[in-house]
């Protein structure tokens, strides 16, 4: 095999002032005052032997000298220690259409592209019509500054396909853009394969390496951390990926106690996030959540925790779908243990198909929901109900064991699902300190506000810090609202509001 | 990068350049001539209306300065800027970086020819003689071409790494204007002052040149080797101080 790329020993390090630009006036200042000099470590003493023909994935987490080392091989950036050495013409795709000059017309911005990508005006003059062809473009008088980020993306690429190299570096290019442009993406990926090119791949996508690289250089903090068969170095990333956040979690917890949940929660549901995106249907969404994939944003922002849990929630009941039996099963068993480990918040529990299918064998039922019953003023059970006047929801249950402050909790949905109100007795602080047997709790609603239509109520017991559920029955109860003396036009409350005239 | 490779690139770069700048229309060409004949009749009020500056051909002996003295502001100011606006490129792909400045050197060179044509048209509406002598011109232009790009490239290194670069240099123009025989003849520096006042190169040129068009003046041997030294030493520092540079640039910029 012949020694396409050789790394030896290569360390870049960036250097840069902490507070300000480098400027003349500042050198000068700084001789009377020294200004911090920050010195980076983006890649340390990394060394590497790539074979001609080999397809490498590079994975790590964000910052971990991924897209430098891709430079450093493409010759834009040099080591500041150690030799590279690159045997034939680089190709490096860092970001599609960076040379793009928005008043410029499509034309010229090919011609300009293509000749910053090393491409003759013959060429590019021979290829034109095929260029704008492949790009599926058809304005081609007007100026690029009209096209949307995805026609930029699929013409700066048409022009890219163009150049001939013998290694092939691919920044995240395989997995931007519309289906079609990936599907474009993925046919010229396959084509460099079977001509035998040298192709070293950075993504976040981890099925993707796993399943076109042949081998995986796995970095962190500029280190070579481990290099060898890529699902197994896929493997060995998650597993870094989980003691970071478990690090993490420890560092919080010396802060923060109440985070301990949340943190322990985060990490383990995190694993389960990664295994699931193992499966290669599934690589779509993955980019969509991966943005939010951040431990400290998740504590620290409620709406992105939301997002999260939101779009796990999104993803675990697609893949459930999509899945075949033998995923169906394992998903019930991820989200089982998910549960039985007490990772989802209360709210999140309830849209689960997959929990809802096993809800028998999933929850510890120390205490039951026995029945529910919907009274009106009278103290009349039913299911028909008019607004603005009173309604008392009742829970009964029966407990097997002692139960110390369990939290009671109903949530009434819409005809589309959408949650209007969750009460639970934690949050109206009448949480009983211990519960026998078995009893009522009766949530009283003086004068109804929903106005006419269905209604769905889940109804559900759960421990006090609202984590392990015992019991919960999602949106298996339901009522109608009618008006009488109200008249409404439309929407679903009304607000008990006044008009004043003046 | 194969050489015609290279070639496409700077003629691609300086297309662009020419289309962004003058949106492809003759009109925005125009605009450009404007700055130095504006400033030619403001000069030509002040000094040969006003101050009574006694010199044949004025108007015409004002352009030629002018003109040379514009390219080479442009040119060096515009190299700077293109490396500002190419920021991105710079960063993210690979290619020969000089490539950016020559093009914005070569794009000032040819207003430069172009403002020349409007010399010669001038001349001949004005019915000044044109001597043979004017022969050693296209040997000035392609000195002046050097030393611009030269100055260009070592400029832009300096620019990398010192952001307010732009902002000192722009300073030394100003001063440089005023310091270059473009409004006054050399005879009014003080004799004892001109040895270190011809030591701008730019001095030399505009006198040599001006001389053969005007005043059908041969330069010196002594001249021409002078400055044929200096426009080539010029070039090659930027050039390999520039080609030193431009590893780092990637980082720097």
């Amino acid at each position: 095999m012949n020694v396409a790329i050789k790394l030896n020993a290569v360390t870049k390090n960036f250097s840069f002032y902490a507070k300000s630009e480098n400027t003349l006036f500042h050198s000068f200042k700084s001789i009377f005052k020294r200004d911090k000099h920050v010195v980076i470590s983006a890649i340390d003493r990394l060394s590497l032997e790539i074979n001609t023909g080999e397809i490498i994935g590079i994975i790590g987490p964000n910052g971990c000298g991924k897209t430098t080392l891709l430079k450093i091989v493409g010759g834009i950036l040099s080591p500041t220690k150690g030799t590279v050495k690159v045997m034939g013409k680089t190709l490096p795709l860092l970001e599609l259409g960076t040379a793009f000059q928005e008043s410029l017309s499509l034309k010229d911005n090919i011609f300009l592209y293509g000749s910053i990508l090393g491409l003759s005006t013959e060429t590019l003059k021979k290829r034109l019509t095929y260029i704008i062809d492949f790009s599926g473009i058809r304005q081609t008088d007007t100026n690029i500054k009209n096209f949307s980020s995805g026609m930029k993306l699929r013409l700066a690429f048409s022009i890219a396909k163009e150049v001939d190299a013998d290694i092939y570096l691919l920044d995240e290019i395989l997995t931007v853009g519309d289906e079609g442009f990936q599907k474009k993406c993925f046919v010229f990926f396959e084509n460099l394969k079977r001509q035998g090119k040298t192709i070293l791949l950075v993504t976040h996508d981890l099925s993707l390496v796993a399943r076109e690289c042949d081998r995986a250089i796995l970095l962190d903090n500029g280190k070579l951390v481990a290099d060898g068969e890529s699902s197994s170095m896929v493997k060995k990333y998650l597993s870094i990926i989980i003691n970071n956040d478990l690090k993490l979690v420890k560092k919080q917890l010396r802060v923060n106690k109440p985070v301990k949940e949340l943190s322990l929660a985060f990490s383990k549901l995190r694993m389960l996030f990664e295994q699931l995106l193992m499966f290669k249907q599934f690589r779509n969404i993955s980019n969509t959540i991966l943005p939010f994939y951040n431990l400290e944003t998740l504590i620290k922002n409620r709406e992105a925790k939301k997002l999260f849990f939101g779009e796990l929630r999104a993803l675990l009941n697609f893949c459930y779908e999509h899945a075949d039996e033998k995923e169906k099963l394992f998903i019930k068993n991820l989200v089982k243990n998910a549960l039985q480990e007490e990772l989802f918040p209360l709210e999140n529990n309830e849209m689960m198909k997959i929990v809802v299918e096993d809800s028998k064998t999933v929850f510890d039922k120390e205490i039951k929901i026995k029945k529910v019953l919907f009274k009106d003023e009278m103290g009349v059970d039913g299911n028909v109900f008019e607004t603005g006047k009173s309604m008392s929801i009742e829970i009964i249950y029966q407990a097997l064991k002692d139960v110390k402050r369990p939290m009671f909790g109903i949530a009434i949905f819409d005809s589309t699902d959408h949650l209007i109100t969750g009460p639970n007795t934690t949050f109206y602080n009448v949480t009983s300190e211990s519960i026998k047997n078995s009893g009522v709790v009766t949530y009283v609603i003086k004068s109804l506000p929903l106005l006419k239509g269905t209604y769905k109520v889940s109804v559900s017991i759960y421990d006090e810090l609202g984590s392990k559920p015992f019991d919960y029955h999602e949106k298996k109860y339901g009522f109608k609202a009618v008006e009488k003396d109200i008249k409404s036009l439309g929407g679903i409350i009304n607000m008990d509001g006044r008009w004043i005239y003046k | 990068m194969g050489f015609s490779n290279r070639f496409s690139l700077i003629k691609q770069l300086t297309i662009t350049g020419f289309k962004l700048r003058y949106r492809g229309s003759v009109l925005g060409y125009f605009w450009s001539l404007l700055n130095p004949l504006l400033l030619l009749l403001t000069l030509y009020i002040v000094f040969a209306l006003f101050m009574k500056i006694n010199i044949p051909n004025y108007p015409l002996y004002l352009l030629i300065g002018i003109l040379t003295w514009n390219f080479l502001s442009e040119g060096t100011v515009m190299s700077i800027n293109s490396m500002v606006s190419n920021r991105e490129l710079i960063r993210k792909m690979k290619f020969p970086t000089q490539s950016i400045i020559i093009s914005s050197c070569v794009a000032s060179f040819v207003v430069f020819l172009i403002n020349l044509l409007i010399f010669f048209l001038l001349m001949v509406i004005l019915k000044v003689n044109i001597y043979f002598t004017a022969v050693v011109l296209p040997f000035y232009l392609i000195e002046l071409f050097m030393l611009v790009l030269g100055l260009s490239l070592f400029l832009s290194v300096l620019y990398v790494r010192y952001k307010d670069v732009i902002h000192i240099w722009n300073f030394f123009l100003l001063l440089g204007f005023w310091i270059t025989p473009i409004v006054y003849s050399t005879d009014l520096v003080p004799f004892e002052y001109l040895r270190f006042y011809m030591l701008n190169p730019l001095a030399r040129i505009i006198v040599d040149m001006r001389g053969a068009l005007l005043d059908n003046f041969i330069p010196t041997l002594k001249n021409i080797f002078i400055t044929t030294i200096i426009s080539i030493l010029t070039f090659v520092v930027g050039y390999v101080f520039f080609k030193k540079s431009s590893k780092r640039f990637a980082e720097e910029i």
